[in-house]
C-alpha cells in the first residue's frame, strides 16, 4: 500500500531536550492509527510536526510523497489538523468559523455548505452551528474543530484527542464518522482514551520518551502479554511486614500496593494460588483478577521495562 | 512570469476574502455595541478635544486654522483606535489563547502573506471607520476638507495605518502579558496623540524632540499630508522611507511570527 506519510530520521529537540529523537516510520494511506504514550513522551510534538505545525530539527517528513519542508503550501492543503485545545474565535457562531476555513481553503459555498450540512449531521451540531463558539460545551467546540478540517476535505486528518471533553453520544458519533472516513483520509490521532482506541482496533504506535517502543495492532502488541494477569487481593489490613512478603514470593511480578490492596502481575494463574498460600492467615476482603490490556501496556513501569 | 504572479495574486485574495468574511462576521455579531462605539469616538474627540483647545488655539504655528489641523487629526486618531483592537484580538489576545492565528497559519500561505493579509484588511476596516467619521464630523461641524485634500488624506492615511499596523503587530507578537502589552499600549495611545502632530504641533516640544518627532516614520505620512494642505505640492518623495520601511516591517514581522510559532 502506497504511503500516506513518511517520517526520515525526525528529530526535535527545546532547548537541550530531546523530545523526538531519530523518528523513522510510515503510515498507509486511508489507515487509523493511535499514538498513545505516557504524559510527555513526545506525541503533541509528533503531531505539531505531522500537521506543519512545528519543523524538526533535523531530519524529513514526507506527506503523499512531497518533503513538507520544501513543498509546504502543497502539503498543508493535503492536511487537517484538529488540536487538543479549542483554537475557534469565540466571537463567531460556529458556522462562520466553520466557513471562514472554507475560505481560507478557497472552497466554494456551495461545497462547503454541502460539508457543513454532511458533518454537522453527522455529528449531531446542526442546532448549535448558529451559537456563538464561546457560548457552547467543550465537546461542541471539538466537534465543530473536526467539521472545521473536513470542510476543505484534507486527505491526512490529524488529531490532538479526537473526542477530548466529549460526552458518551459524542463519542460514539465521532467514532463512527471517523471510522467512515477511515479508508479515504489517512487519520493519525494521539489519545489517552485506552477503550476507544482498543474499539478501533487498528495501527497503535506507543511512545516513550521521544521513540517508538511499540508498533503494530492491538493483538499483536498484547501478544507479548498474552500469558499475563493482573491480580489484585483487598486485605482487611496490609501491614509493611506482609506486603514484603507477598512482593518477595517469586513468581509475582510488579507488585504494587494502593492502601489495603495488593496489586501484581502474573504469567500463569498459579501465581494467584502461591500468593495466596503466602497469605493464608491473612483476612482477605475481595479478589480481582484480569486479562492485561492496553492500559496495562501502557503503565509506565512497563513501558520503562517490560513484563519481563 | 505573468502567470505567477496571477496565481500568486489569486492566493492573497483567498486569505484577504477570507480575513475579510471574517471581519463582516464579527461586525454582524456585535452590531449595536461596535456601531455605538464608532458613533461615540468622533463625537467624545470633537466636543472634549477639539471645542476646548479650538478656544487656546485659533491658528496653527503656521498660520492654518486650528479646525484644518485638528479635524484630519482626529480622523488619523479614530482610524489608530479602529486599527488597535483589530491586531490587539488576533496577534495577541486570540494568539496567547492559541487560538485561529495558529490555524490561520496552518493554511495553505506564506507567514508573509498572513502578515500582509491582516495588515491589509485591519488597514481597511480602520480606513472605513476613518471614512464615517469624516461623515460624522460634516455632521456635526463644517469639514474643512477639499475633495482632493481628503482623496489625499485617505492616501497619507493608508500608509500611516500599515506602519502602525506594523508597529502593532510587532508588540503583539513580541509581548506575552497582559500587563506588559497595557503598558506598552498606554505608552503608544500617548505616543499617537501627540507624537505624530495630530493634535500639538512639533513646533511647541523642544528643538530635538520636534527633529526626532518629525523623523519618526510613523509621523511622516500625517507631515506630508498638511505640506500638502499648506503648499499644495505632494512631497512624494518623503513618503518613500515610510513605504520602504513598511516593506521591511512585514518582513521583520514575519520573522517574529515564525520564531514566536517555532517554525
Amino acid at each position: 500500500m502506497e504511503a500516506s506519510i513518511t517520517l526520515k530520521k525526525v528529530g526535535k529537540l527545546v532547548g537541550d531536550k530531546t523530545i523526538l529523537a531519530g523518528l523513522n516510520f510510515g503510515v498507509e494511506r486511508g489507515s487509523l492509527v493511535a499514538i498513545v504514550g505516557v504524559n510527555d513522551s513526545g506525541k503533541t510534538t509528533l503531531l505539531k510536526l505531522l500537521s506543519g505545525f512545528e519543523n524538526p530539527n533535523y531530519g524529513q517528513v514526507f506527506i503523499h510523497g512531497l518533503d513538507m519542508d520544501k513543498r509546504r503550501q502543497e502539503t498543508r492543503k493535503l492536511i487537517g489538523y484538529v488540536p487538543h485545545e479549542n483554537d475557534l474565535d469565540p466571537w463567531l457562531t460556529l458556522e462562520q468559523n466553520i466557513r471562514f476555513t472554507s475560505n481560507l481553503y478557497k472552497v466554494s459555498k456551495s461545497t462547503a455548505s454541502a460539508r457543513i450540512f454532511r458533518y454537522a449531521d453527522a455529528l449531531n451540531l446542526t442546532q448549535y452551528l448558529n451559537e456563538l463558539a464561546m457560548n457552547v460545551s467543550h465537546g461542541t467546540q471539538k466537534k465543530t474543530m473536526l467539521v472545521r478540517e473536513l470542510v476543505h476535505d484534507p486527505d491526512v486528518l490529524i488529531m490532538d484527542e479526537p473526542t477530548g471533553y466529549m460526552d458518551a453520544e459524542s463519542i460514539r458519533l465521532t467514532w463512527d464518522l471517523l471510522k467512515e472516513l477511515k479508508g479515504n483520509k489517512t487519520i493519525v490521532y494521539v489519545s489517552n482514551a485506552l477503550v476507544e482506541i482498543e474499539q478501533a482496533h487498528d495501527r497503535i504506535l506507543v511512545f516513550h520518551e521521544g521513540q517508538i517502543l511499540m508498533d503494530g495492532h492491538l493483538d499483536k502488541l498484547l501478544e507479548s502479554t498474552l500469558d499475563y494477569h493482573q491480580f489484585q487481593i483487598e486485605f482487611e489490613n496490609l501491614s509493611k511486614a506482609l506486603y514484603k512478603k507477598l512482593a518477595n514470593v517469586a513468581t509475582v511480578v510488579s507488585p504494587n500496593r494502593l492502601d489495603n490492596i495488593f496489586h501484581f502481575y502474573g504469567r500463569t494463574r498459579n501465581v494467584f494460588f502461591d500468593v495466596i498460600r503466602t497469605a493464608s492467615d491473612e483476612l482477605m476482603i475481595d479478589l480481582n483478577v484480569k486479562k492485561l490490556g492496553l492500559w496495562d501496556l501502557l503503565d509506565s513501569e512497563f513501558a520503562g521495562r517490560g513484563l519481563d | 512570469m505573468g502567470f505567477t504572479g496571477f496565481r500568486i495574486c489569486r492566493t492573497r485574495i483567498g486569505l484577504i476574502y477570507a480575513l475579510i468574511m471574517r471581519r463582516v462576521w464579527s461586525w454582524k455579531n456585535r452590531l449595536v455595541p461596535s456601531l455605538l462605539l464608532l458613533l461615540t469616538l468622533p463625537v467624545i474627540l470633537y466636543v472634549l478635544v477639539g471645542l476646548s483647545l479650538n478656544n487656546i488655539m485659533k491658528n496653527s504655528l503656521s498660520g492654518m486654522p486650528f479646525e484644518l489641523w485638528v479635524i484630519p487629526g482626529f480622523i488619523f486618531i479614530i482610524s489608530s483606535m479602529g486599527l488597535f483592537p483589530l491586531i490587539y484580538r488576533d496577534f495577541f489576545d486570540l494568539r496567547v489563547h492559541r487560538k485561529v492565528l495558529a490555524h490561520v497559519v496552518l493554511a495553505p500561505y506564506r507567514k508573509r502573506m498572513v502578515i500582509f493579509g491582516y495588515l491589509i484588511v485591519s488597514g481597511i476596516e480602520a480606513i472605513i471607520l476613518g471614512i464615517i467619521s469624516i461623515g460624522i464630523f460634516s455632521a456635526i461641524s463644517s469639514f474643512p476638507l477639499s475633495v482632493i485634500e481628503t482623496l489625499f488624506m485617505i492616501v497619507c492615511l493608508s500608509l500611516y495605518l500599515l506602519l502602525l499596523g506594523n508597529f502593532l503587530i510587532s508588540i503583539g507578537l513580541l509581548i506575552n502579558t497582559v500587563t506588559t502589552f497595557s503598558m506598552i499600549t498606554f505608552i503608544t495611545f500617548i505616543f499617537i496623540l501627540f507624537g505624530n502632530g495630530f493634535i500639538i504641533e512639533f513646533g511647541f516640544f523642544p528643538t530635538v524632540i520636534d527633529v526626532f518627532l518629525k523623523w519618526q516614520p510613523i509621523s511622516i505620512p500625517f507631515q506630508v499630508f498638511q505640506l500638502f494642505i499648506n503648499t499644495k505640492i505632494i512631497y512624494w518623495q518623503m513618503l518613500v522611507y515610510p513605504l520602504v520601511l513598511v516593506l521591511f516591517w512585514v518582513i521583520a514581522n514575519t520573522k517574529i511570527l515564525k520564531w514566536k510559532l517555532r517554525h
